[in-house]
């Protein structure tokens, strides 16, 4: 880890001397936050943990207007600059970035199937370090019986305090007009309300678009599963449209073109 | 068993999404021709079956339907090209979501009426209304689906449709 860190840093302090300033985490006398580093002398402070949702953290720049810049970016968080550049949020020449293998410890922790660097699609990428980790499973399997189903995410579901961390915190929540701030479909200052509209709604808006960076849970302070709702989407997009999310700059998002641009793998009409 | 149960006196409620080119119109003419279709069918008229929304679809579901029915042009005849391209890769992504938070995905369907076809619209009606009988309320379903805390529940009252 220290001899990665270090590979890093230097890898850093190369962009920095480019001119390029490098967005990553910083370790701040009070605890560890995303910076914007300019100066090299600085790097001595450069952390790569814990997980942070960078492509919230670039969005904010992306706004600001402070590009060109250099990012350090785990695989998923490649995967999901790779999504947000074919929905315009970003542009991929704007961004260089570093990249690093996680280790089979993060998998775990993450349930990730893709912690490596190969196959990450984007122009100006630099990978440090090996490849080391496993991939995990991803799945957290659901009961088999649908009434046992419905029970368990009844169970998930009910300890929502509606704080919208999920949606706050993912990288693929970008739109201006968010559905689940509509009050037709999602009450205000109701908790408990009788379907979960608001996760429901959120899985099918994450169906083509999750990279299963897990940052959705990890913000949940009620420990909901999530990423269990939304890895069965991600593996129906995937069957049915042949869409990995993230894999490849260019392949487009299927759900909005038509049926020439995108065909269906499965057919039922 | 319980589809036995429900089946008694059950009268399914359908809400149909019907676009205005085409299945809507082969509503229109199933009743022009008087071809018996079920009075379960909640019609409800969209410019493009590409505009039903999985908020929409939930959202019936959430007000009482027992099933939902989306019917738009064939491939290839929609009348703003590829709007009905959308729904057809839609449709099967929300399916899967209903299977898996446990609600049964038969529920949902999507199929293609034209507006010449209005036998056709008759039929699809009709077995989709028939499918659901057998399935029986989607309440039972979606009333476990949500959380209700032993101080909500009253004591005789009916369990309550979710939502408000
Ligand atoms: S895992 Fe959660 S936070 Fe990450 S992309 Fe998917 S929905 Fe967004
Ligand atoms: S982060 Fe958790 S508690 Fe907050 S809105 Fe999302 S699911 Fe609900």
């Amino acid at each position: 880890m220290d001899s990665l860190l270090a590979a890093i840093r230097a890898a850093a302090a190369e962009e920095l001397s480019r001119g390029l300033p490098l967005l990553s985490l910083r370790q701040y006398p009070w605890g560890v936050g995303p910076y914007l580093f300019r100066d090299s002398a600085e790097l001595g402070e450069l952390r790569i943990e814990p997980l942070y949702p960078v492509g919230k953290a670039l969005l904010s720049l992306v706004r600001a207007r402070a590009l060109p810049v250099a990012v350090v970016a785990r695989p998923c968080e490649v995967r999901q600059l790779v999504e947000m550049a074919k929905r315009q949020q970003v542009q991929p020449a704007d961004v260089r970035i570093l990249t690093f293998s996680c280790d089979s410890a993060q998998a775990q922790v993450c349930r990730c199937e893709e912690p490596g660097t190969t196959s990450l699609g984007w122009p100006e990428l630099v990978v440090i370090g090996e490849e080391s980790a496993q991939p995990a499973a991803a799945a957290i399997a659901l009961p088999e019986d649908p009434a046992e189903r419905r029970r368990f995410w009844a169970a998930q579901f009910a300890k929502c305090i509606k704080c919208y961390g999920c949606r706050n915190v993912c990288p693929m929540c970008f739109c201006e007009h968010c559905e689940l701030e509509d009050p037709l479909w999602v009450e205000r200052g109701k908790l408990l309300p009788g379907l979960p509209m608001f996760h429901l709604i959120r899985a099918m808006h994450m169906s083509a678009r999750c990279t299963a960076c897990r940052q959705c849970e990890a913000a949940c302070p009620a420990h909901i599963p999530l990423t269990a709702l939304y890895d069965a989407l991600r593996q129906e997009v995937g069957s049915l449209l042949g869409y990995r999310p993230g894999a490849s700059l260019a392949q487009r998002p299927p759900l909005s073109l038509s049926l020439r641009e995108a065909p269906m793998q499965t057919g039922r009409h | 068993m319980r589809a036995e149960q429900a089946t008694k006196g059950f009268e399914p409620r359908i809400v149909a999404f019907l676009c205005n080119w085409c299945s809507y119109a082969g509503a229109d003419n199933a009743g022009v021709a008087r071809i018996p279709s079920p009075h379960n069918i909640l019609p409800v008229r969209v410019m493009c079956s590409g505009r039903v929304s999985p908020e929409m679809i939930l959202h019936a579901f959430r007000r009482g339907a027992d099933g939902v029915l989306v019917l738009a042009c064939h491939i290839g005849d929609c009348h703003y090209d590829t709007g009905n391209h959308r729904t057809a890769k839609r449709i099967p992504i929300m399916r899967k979501l209903l299977e898996a938070i446990g609600i049964n995905p038969e529920r949902l369907e999507l199929d293609y009426v034209s507006s010449a076809e209005a036998l056709r619209f008759a039929e699809v009606t009709t077995r989709f209304v028939e499918r659901i009988r057998e399935l029986g309320p989607a309440q039972a379903e979606l009333r476990e689906l949500v959380f209700e805390p032993a101080w909500h529940a009253q004591p005789g009252s009916p369990p309550s449709r979710g939502g408000s």
